[in-house]
Protein backbone atom coordinates (compact mmCIF):
# COMPACT_ATOMS: atom_id res chain seq x y z
CA UNK A 1 0.00 0.00 0.00
CA UNK A 2 1.10 3.80 -0.51
CA UNK A 3 1.46 6.09 2.73
CA UNK A 4 1.09 9.63 1.56
CA UNK A 5 3.21 12.26 4.16
CA UNK A 6 2.02 15.69 4.37
CA UNK A 7 4.99 17.46 5.97
CA UNK A 8 3.87 21.13 7.00
CA UNK A 9 6.15 21.96 9.90
CA UNK A 10 9.64 21.13 10.83
CA UNK A 11 8.88 20.29 14.34
CA UNK A 12 8.30 16.12 13.85
CA UNK A 13 11.93 14.89 11.57
CA UNK A 14 12.42 12.13 14.23
CA UNK A 15 8.81 10.82 13.74
CA UNK A 16 8.92 11.13 9.78
CA UNK A 17 12.23 8.65 9.69
CA UNK A 18 10.51 6.57 11.99
CA UNK A 19 7.05 6.44 9.97
CA UNK A 20 9.09 6.46 6.65
CA UNK A 21 11.55 3.43 7.66
CA UNK A 22 8.67 1.86 8.97
CA UNK A 23 6.41 1.49 6.25
CA UNK A 24 9.35 0.23 3.95
CA UNK A 25 10.10 -2.02 6.05
CA UNK A 26 6.52 -2.92 5.37
CA UNK A 27 7.02 -3.31 2.17
CA UNK A 28 4.42 0.03 1.42
CA UNK A 29 5.87 2.82 -0.72
CA UNK A 30 5.55 6.16 0.62
CA UNK A 31 5.17 9.19 -1.30
CA UNK A 32 6.18 12.51 0.86
CA UNK A 33 4.99 15.99 -0.14
CA UNK A 34 7.10 19.25 2.03
CA UNK A 35 5.40 22.82 2.32
CA UNK A 36 4.75 25.60 3.87
CA UNK A 37 6.92 25.49 7.54
CA UNK A 38 7.96 22.01 6.36
CA UNK A 39 10.34 23.09 3.66
CA UNK A 40 13.18 24.06 6.33
CA UNK A 41 13.55 19.97 6.44
CA UNK A 42 15.41 20.47 3.04
CA UNK A 43 18.27 21.40 4.98
CA UNK A 44 17.59 18.22 7.47
CA UNK A 45 20.52 15.57 6.12
CA UNK A 46 18.23 13.24 8.19
CA UNK A 47 14.82 14.21 5.89
CA UNK A 48 16.92 14.48 2.50
CA UNK A 49 18.22 11.23 3.18
CA UNK A 50 14.82 9.52 3.21
CA UNK A 51 14.49 10.77 -1.16
CA UNK A 52 17.39 8.19 -1.27
CA UNK A 53 15.60 5.39 -0.06
CA UNK A 54 13.83 2.35 -2.92
CA UNK A 55 10.52 2.64 -2.17
CA UNK A 56 10.11 6.64 -1.30
CA UNK A 57 9.30 9.52 -3.63
CA UNK A 58 9.65 12.99 -2.09
CA UNK A 59 8.65 16.18 -3.51
CA UNK A 60 8.66 19.82 -2.25
CA UNK A 61 6.46 23.50 -2.61
CA UNK A 62 9.02 25.27 -4.28
CA UNK A 63 6.95 28.51 -3.47
CA UNK A 64 7.23 27.50 0.16
CA UNK A 65 11.00 26.82 -0.29
CA UNK A 66 11.53 29.65 -1.49
CA UNK A 67 9.18 31.99 0.91
CA UNK A 68 10.73 30.01 3.84
CA UNK A 69 14.36 30.74 2.01
CA UNK A 70 15.59 27.41 2.35
CA UNK A 71 18.97 26.66 0.94
CA UNK A 72 18.34 24.09 -1.86
CA UNK A 73 22.17 24.41 -3.18
CA UNK A 74 23.46 20.88 -3.48
CA UNK A 75 19.49 19.09 -3.22
CA UNK A 76 19.54 15.78 -4.71
CA UNK A 77 17.63 15.36 -7.57
CA UNK A 78 15.20 13.06 -6.20
CA UNK A 79 13.57 15.50 -4.70
CA UNK A 80 11.49 17.08 -6.97
CA UNK A 81 10.92 21.01 -6.80
CA UNK A 82 7.43 20.90 -7.01
CA UNK A 83 4.14 22.48 -6.85
CA UNK A 84 1.24 21.99 -5.02
CA UNK A 85 0.09 19.71 -8.15
CA UNK A 86 2.24 17.21 -6.53
CA UNK A 87 0.26 17.22 -3.14
CA UNK A 88 -2.84 16.51 -5.32
CA UNK A 89 -0.87 13.40 -6.47
CA UNK A 90 0.15 12.37 -3.74
CA UNK A 91 -3.33 12.45 -2.19
CA UNK A 92 -5.25 11.12 -4.94
CA UNK A 93 -2.55 7.95 -5.12
CA UNK A 94 -2.53 7.39 -1.25
CA UNK A 95 -4.15 4.95 0.33
CA UNK A 96 -3.31 6.92 3.77
CA UNK A 97 -2.36 9.95 4.50
CA UNK A 98 -0.80 11.44 7.76
CA UNK A 99 0.07 15.13 8.19
CA UNK A 100 3.43 15.94 10.46
CA UNK B 1 -18.27 1.13 12.72
CA UNK B 2 -15.85 3.44 11.13
CA UNK B 3 -12.07 2.83 12.70
CA UNK B 4 -10.60 6.26 13.29
CA UNK B 5 -7.09 6.86 14.22
CA UNK B 6 -6.31 10.28 15.67
CA UNK B 7 -2.29 11.31 16.03
CA UNK B 8 -1.62 13.94 18.07
CA UNK B 9 1.80 15.58 16.50
CA UNK B 10 2.07 18.28 19.48
CA UNK B 11 0.32 15.88 22.49
CA UNK B 12 -3.47 16.76 23.47
CA UNK B 13 -5.04 20.64 23.04
CA UNK B 14 -8.43 21.59 24.04
CA UNK B 15 -9.15 22.08 20.09
CA UNK B 16 -8.24 18.58 19.18
CA UNK B 17 -9.71 17.34 21.89
CA UNK B 18 -13.32 18.54 21.62
CA UNK B 19 -13.39 17.07 17.79
CA UNK B 20 -11.67 13.51 19.12
CA UNK B 21 -14.60 13.33 21.25
CA UNK B 22 -17.02 14.20 18.74
CA UNK B 23 -15.74 11.87 16.26
CA UNK B 24 -15.73 9.32 18.93
CA UNK B 25 -19.83 9.45 19.00
CA UNK B 26 -19.93 8.09 15.86
CA UNK B 27 -16.37 5.86 15.22
CA UNK B 28 -14.38 3.67 17.16
CA UNK B 29 -11.79 6.01 17.26
CA UNK B 30 -8.06 5.06 18.98
CA UNK B 31 -5.91 7.97 19.56
CA UNK B 32 -2.09 8.09 19.47
CA UNK B 33 0.03 10.50 21.26
CA UNK B 34 3.26 10.90 19.03
CA UNK B 35 4.90 13.33 21.45
CA UNK B 36 4.68 10.13 24.03
CA UNK B 37 6.54 7.76 21.86
CA UNK B 38 4.85 5.09 23.41
CA UNK B 39 3.77 3.29 20.26
CA UNK B 40 6.93 1.64 18.04
CA UNK B 41 7.07 2.89 14.37
CA UNK B 42 6.58 -0.23 12.79
CA UNK B 43 2.98 -1.00 15.27
CA UNK B 44 2.27 2.59 14.33
CA UNK B 45 1.98 2.11 10.34
CA UNK B 46 0.24 -1.02 10.74
CA UNK B 47 -2.18 0.74 12.57
CA UNK B 48 -2.59 3.35 10.29
CA UNK B 49 -3.23 1.01 7.53
CA UNK B 50 -5.55 -0.86 9.40
CA UNK B 51 -7.24 1.92 10.85
CA UNK B 52 -10.36 2.62 7.83
CA UNK B 53 -9.19 6.75 8.01
CA UNK B 54 -6.40 8.87 9.80
CA UNK B 55 -6.41 12.24 11.15
CA UNK B 56 -3.36 14.24 12.54
CA UNK B 57 -4.16 16.74 14.83
CA UNK C 1 -24.74 -8.88 -9.06
CA UNK C 2 -22.04 -6.20 -7.63
CA UNK C 3 -22.78 -2.77 -8.77
CA UNK C 4 -20.21 -0.15 -7.83
CA UNK C 5 -20.55 2.98 -6.57
CA UNK C 6 -17.03 4.46 -7.10
CA UNK C 7 -16.93 7.96 -9.32
CA UNK C 8 -15.05 7.60 -12.51
CA UNK C 9 -13.17 10.08 -12.96
CA UNK C 10 -12.12 10.76 -17.07
CA UNK C 11 -10.07 13.85 -16.36
CA UNK C 12 -6.94 11.46 -15.02
CA UNK C 13 -5.38 9.04 -17.06
CA UNK C 14 -7.17 5.62 -16.99
CA UNK C 15 -10.08 6.79 -15.49
CA UNK C 16 -9.45 6.52 -11.74
CA UNK C 17 -11.43 6.76 -9.14
CA UNK C 18 -11.77 10.01 -7.67
CA UNK C 19 -11.15 10.75 -4.18
CA UNK C 20 -12.68 12.92 -1.31
CA UNK C 21 -10.48 14.70 1.00
CA UNK C 22 -11.56 16.76 3.77
CA UNK C 23 -9.05 19.84 4.17
CA UNK C 24 -9.51 21.47 8.24
CA UNK C 25 -8.30 24.61 8.52
CA UNK C 26 -6.92 25.94 12.23
CA UNK C 27 -4.37 28.03 12.80
CA UNK C 28 -2.25 28.82 9.06
CA UNK C 29 -5.39 29.72 7.11
CA UNK C 30 -3.68 31.04 4.14
CA UNK C 31 -1.56 27.82 3.56
CA UNK C 32 -4.62 25.62 4.09
CA UNK C 33 -6.55 27.60 1.62
CA UNK C 34 -3.62 27.40 -0.62
CA UNK C 35 -3.14 23.73 -0.63
CA UNK C 36 -6.68 22.95 -1.05
CA UNK C 37 -6.97 25.35 -4.09
CA UNK C 38 -3.95 23.09 -5.58
CA UNK C 39 -5.87 19.72 -4.18
CA UNK C 40 -8.64 19.70 -6.46
CA UNK C 41 -5.88 20.34 -9.62
CA UNK C 42 -6.24 16.08 -10.04
CA UNK C 43 -10.46 16.82 -10.00
CA UNK C 44 -10.63 14.86 -6.46
CA UNK C 45 -13.85 16.08 -4.26
CA UNK C 46 -11.96 18.79 -1.66
CA UNK C 47 -14.23 20.15 0.90
CA UNK C 48 -12.71 22.84 3.32
CA UNK C 49 -14.13 23.11 6.65
CA UNK C 50 -12.99 26.61 8.90
CA UNK C 51 -12.70 25.14 12.56
CA UNK C 52 -13.67 27.20 15.98
CA UNK C 53 -11.87 29.99 14.45
CA UNK C 54 -12.89 33.50 12.20
CA UNK C 55 -10.92 33.25 8.90
CA UNK C 56 -8.33 36.11 8.64
CA UNK C 57 -10.05 36.72 4.89
CA UNK C 58 -7.40 39.54 4.01
CA UNK C 59 -4.76 39.35 1.39
CA UNK C 60 -3.58 35.91 0.23
CA UNK C 61 -6.24 33.86 2.59
CA UNK C 62 -8.86 36.40 1.06
CA UNK C 63 -7.83 35.64 -2.70
CA UNK C 64 -7.67 32.12 -2.00
CA UNK C 65 -11.03 31.65 -0.28
CA UNK C 66 -12.60 33.72 -3.36
CA UNK C 67 -10.71 31.50 -5.83
CA UNK C 68 -11.91 28.47 -4.16
CA UNK C 69 -15.75 29.48 -4.34
CA UNK C 70 -15.27 30.24 -7.99
CA UNK C 71 -13.85 26.34 -8.38
CA UNK C 72 -17.39 25.14 -6.53
CA UNK C 73 -15.35 23.71 -3.53
CA UNK C 74 -17.87 23.67 -0.80
CA UNK C 75 -16.51 25.71 1.94
CA UNK C 76 -18.24 25.47 5.72
CA UNK C 77 -17.58 26.60 9.24
CA UNK C 78 -18.95 25.80 12.39
CA UNK C 79 -17.88 29.45 13.83
CA UNK C 80 -20.92 32.02 12.90
CA UNK C 81 -18.63 34.63 12.83
CA UNK C 82 -17.31 33.70 9.26
CA UNK C 83 -19.81 34.82 6.80
CA UNK C 84 -20.30 33.94 3.33
CA UNK C 85 -19.79 29.97 4.24
CA UNK C 86 -22.22 27.59 5.28
CA UNK C 87 -22.72 26.95 8.67
CA UNK C 88 -22.77 23.83 10.11
CA UNK C 89 -22.78 22.71 14.03
CA UNK C 90 -19.47 20.92 15.16
CA UNK C 91 -21.12 17.56 15.65
CA UNK C 92 -22.51 17.58 12.13
CA UNK C 93 -19.49 18.26 10.74
CA UNK C 94 -17.80 15.47 12.46
CA UNK C 95 -20.45 13.58 11.36
CA UNK C 96 -19.19 13.85 8.10
CA UNK C 97 -15.49 13.45 8.15
CA UNK C 98 -15.75 9.65 8.00
CA UNK C 99 -17.16 9.68 4.21
CA UNK C 100 -13.66 11.52 3.17
CA UNK C 101 -10.88 9.10 2.24
CA UNK C 102 -8.03 11.68 3.30
CA UNK C 103 -9.00 14.18 6.61
CA UNK C 104 -6.31 16.73 6.60
CA UNK C 105 -5.85 19.09 9.42
CA UNK C 106 -4.12 22.01 8.90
Amino acid sequence: MKLGMLINTAKHVDDIVGICRAALARNHQVSIFAMDEGARLLENAAFVSLAELQGVSMSVCDHSAKMIGANTEGLSPKIVRASQLNNAMMNHSADRVIVL
Amino acid sequence: MVKMLCLLNDGPDTSSAAWIEALSRICAVEVIDLARKEVPYDALVDKIFASDKVVSW
Amino acid sequence: MRVSLAVLNPNIAGGEVQKKIAVLVRERQSEALRMSLGLILVDDLVDVYVLDRKLQAAGETALHLETLKEMDVQVRTNCRENEGMEYLPADAIALSLPRYDHILAY
